[in-house]
C-alpha cells in the first residue's frame, strides 16, 4: 500500500491530544516532540485504527458526542444508581440474562453501547455475539421478556445516539 | 485462607516495624532535613551553566545517567547480554522456523470479541503516545527511557492478549524488525557515550561537553527505543507456545 496513503489525521489528532494531556504543558518542546510521535503511531497504525477520516472530523458527529456524554452521565448514571441502592435495601432482585438485537454498524459504535451498558449499574454485557449482532446482558430486574420492552428498558436512547456518533 | 490471612499480618508488621525503625528510629541515618555535601553537589550542578553539569532540571535523570553513567551503561549491556543469551538458546533457523509456523497455525485460533479488540486498538494507541511522553520529558521532568519503554511493552502485551502474536507477525512485527529497532537504539546510546571522545576530545560519558540538554535527551530517547524493541523481542521469542518449540527442535533431533 501506498505509504503516504496510510496517514491517518484523525490519528495524529487523538495521539498529540492525549500527549499533550498526559505531559500537562504546551511548550514549543512538547508541540514538535509530540507532533513526531504522532506522525509515527498514524503512519504506522492510523489505517487500523481509523476507516473513514470524514467521520472523525464532522462537527455533527462531536455535538451528539458532547450531548450524549452529558446526558448519560449526569441523567442516566443517577438514575440507575438510585434504582440499583434501592434495591440493594429492598432486596427486589430478579436477575437473569437476556439477549438484546444491535442494529449499530460500526464496530466503534457497538462498543460504546455495550460500554455505556455496563457502565451503568444493574446490566452487565457479557457477550457479543461472533457476527456482532447480538448482545447477552445481565440484567438485575428481567421484568419482561418481550424482546423490543427488553432493549426499551436496557438499551434506552443509547443505540440512537451511537448510530448518529458513528454510522 | 488461615495462613494467607497469617502471611499477609505478618507482612505488615514487619513493614510497620522497619518503618518505624527507619522514619521514627533512624536506625539507617536517613532522616534529618539536612544537606549531605553528596546531595548538595548534585543539586547545584545538575542544572548550571559550567563546571560537571548536565544541563538537566531533572536531578534523578542527571545522576542516573550522567554522574554514575558507567553503571548505567552496563546495566544497558547487561540487559543486552539476557536478550541475546534469550535469543541464542531460544532461536529457530529459517526452516524451523517456517515449521513452527505451521504447527502455530493449527492451532484453534479464536479471536476476542469486538468489543475487546476495538477498545484495545484505542487503549494502545494512548499508551504509546503516554509512553512517548515519559521517555522524551525524562531529561525534564520526573520518568525516563527505562520507564517509558517498560510501558511501552505493555501495550505490546495488550495486543498479544487481545490479537494474537500471529496476528502482529503478520502485520510486520517480526523477530527481524525488533532486533533492528533495538540495535537502532543501542548505537544512539553508544553514540551519545563516545561522542565526546571523538569530536571534543573529552572522556567518555563526559556528555556535558555536548551542546544543551543533547547529551541525556540522546541517552533516554535511545534507552526508551531499546528497552521497547528489547522486551518485544523477548515477547516474541518466549510467545512460541513450548509444545510447538519441542516439536521442531525434537524433530530436528530425529533427522
Amino acid at each position: 500500500m501506498n505509504p503516504l496513503g496510510r496517514f491517518s489525521p484523525a490519528t495524529f489528532v487523538v495521539v498529540l491530544a492525549v500527549y499533550l494531556f498526559y505531559t500537562g504543558s504546551v511548550s514549543e518542546y512538547d508541540i514538535v516532540t509530540g507532533s513526531i510521535v504522532a506522525l509515527i503511531v498514524s503512519f504506522l497504525v492510523g489505517h487500523w485504527l481509523v476507516r473513514n477520516e470524514s467521520k472523525f472530523f464532522s462537527p455533527r458527529r462531536w455535538f451528539y458526542a458532547i450531548v450524549y456524554g452529558l446526558r448519560y452521565f449526569i441523567i442516566e448514571e443517577t438514575k440507575t444508581h438510585i434504582d440499583v441502592a434501592k434495591r440493594i435495601f429492598t432486596l427486589r432482585a430478579n436477575p437473569g440474562i437476556v439477549r438484546i438485537p444491535l442494529d449499530v454498524k460500526s464496530d466503534y459504535g457497538k462498543v460504546l453501547v455495550a460500554n455505556s451498558i455496563t457502565n451503568t449499574p444493574g446490566t452487565i454485557v457479557v457477550d457479543i455475539s461472533d457476527d456482532g449482532k447480538w448482545l447477552y446482558v445481565h440484567w438485575i430486574d428481567v421484568s419482561t421478556l418481550n424482546e423490543r420492552e427488553v432493549k426499551e428498558n436496557v438499551v434506552a436512547y443509547f443505540e440512537d445516539y451511537a448510530k448518529k456518533i458513528f454510522d | 485462607m488461615k495462613r494467607d490471612a497469617v502471611v499477609a499480618f505478618s507482612f505488615l508488621i514487619a513493614f510497620l516495624f522497619i518503618a518505624y525503625a527507619v522514619t521514627a528510629r533512624n536506625v539507617l541515618g536517613l532522616g534529618g532535613t539536612e544537606l549531605r555535601p553528596l546531595g548538595e553537589f548534585y543539586l547545584s550542578h545538575s542544572f548550571a551553566h559550567e563546571g560537571l553539569t548536565s544541563h538537566s532540571p531533572e536531578v534523578v535523570t542527571a545522576i542516573v545517567w550522567n554522574y554514575r553513567g558507567f553503571d548505567t551503561l552496563f546495566e544497558t549491556f547487561v540487559f543486552f547480554l539476557a536478550i541475546m543469551g534469550a535469543l541464542s538458546v531460544l532461536r529457530l533457523d529459517g526452516e524451523q522456523l517456517r515449521q513452527a509456523r505451521e504447527l502455530e497455525a493449527t492451532m484453534p485460533h479464536r479471536k476476542m470479541d469486538l468489543i475487546v479488540r476495538a477498545t484495545t486498538k484505542l487503549v494502545v494507541v494512548m499508551i504509546i503516545a503516554i509512553s512517548a511522553s515519559i521517555a522524551l520529558h525524562g531529561h525534564l521532568t520526573p520518568g525516563g527511557g527505562f520507564q517509558g519503554g517498560s510501558a511501552m511493552a505493555v501495550a505490546a502485551l495488550l495486543l498479544f492478549a487481545a490479537f494474537s502474536k500471529f496476528t502482529l507477525e503478520r502485520k510486520g512485527l517480526t523477530l527481524r524488525h525488533t532486533i533492528s529497532a533495538y540495535a537502532v537504539g543501542l548505537a544512539l546510546i553508544l553514540a551519545t557515550v563516545l561522542a565526546p571522545v571523538f569530536l571534543y576530545g573529552g572522556k567518555i560519558l563526559e556528555i556535558n561537553l555536548l551542546p544543551g540538554e543533547a547529551g541525556l535527551f540522546n541517552l533516554d530517547v535511545g534507552e526508551y527505543t531499546a528497552v521497547t524493541f528489547g522486551f518485544l523481542t523477548v515477547f516474541l521469542v518466549l510467545g512460541i507456545p513450548e509444545w510447538v518449540f519441542k516439536n521442531v527442535l525434537r524433530r530436528e533431533l530425529n533427522d
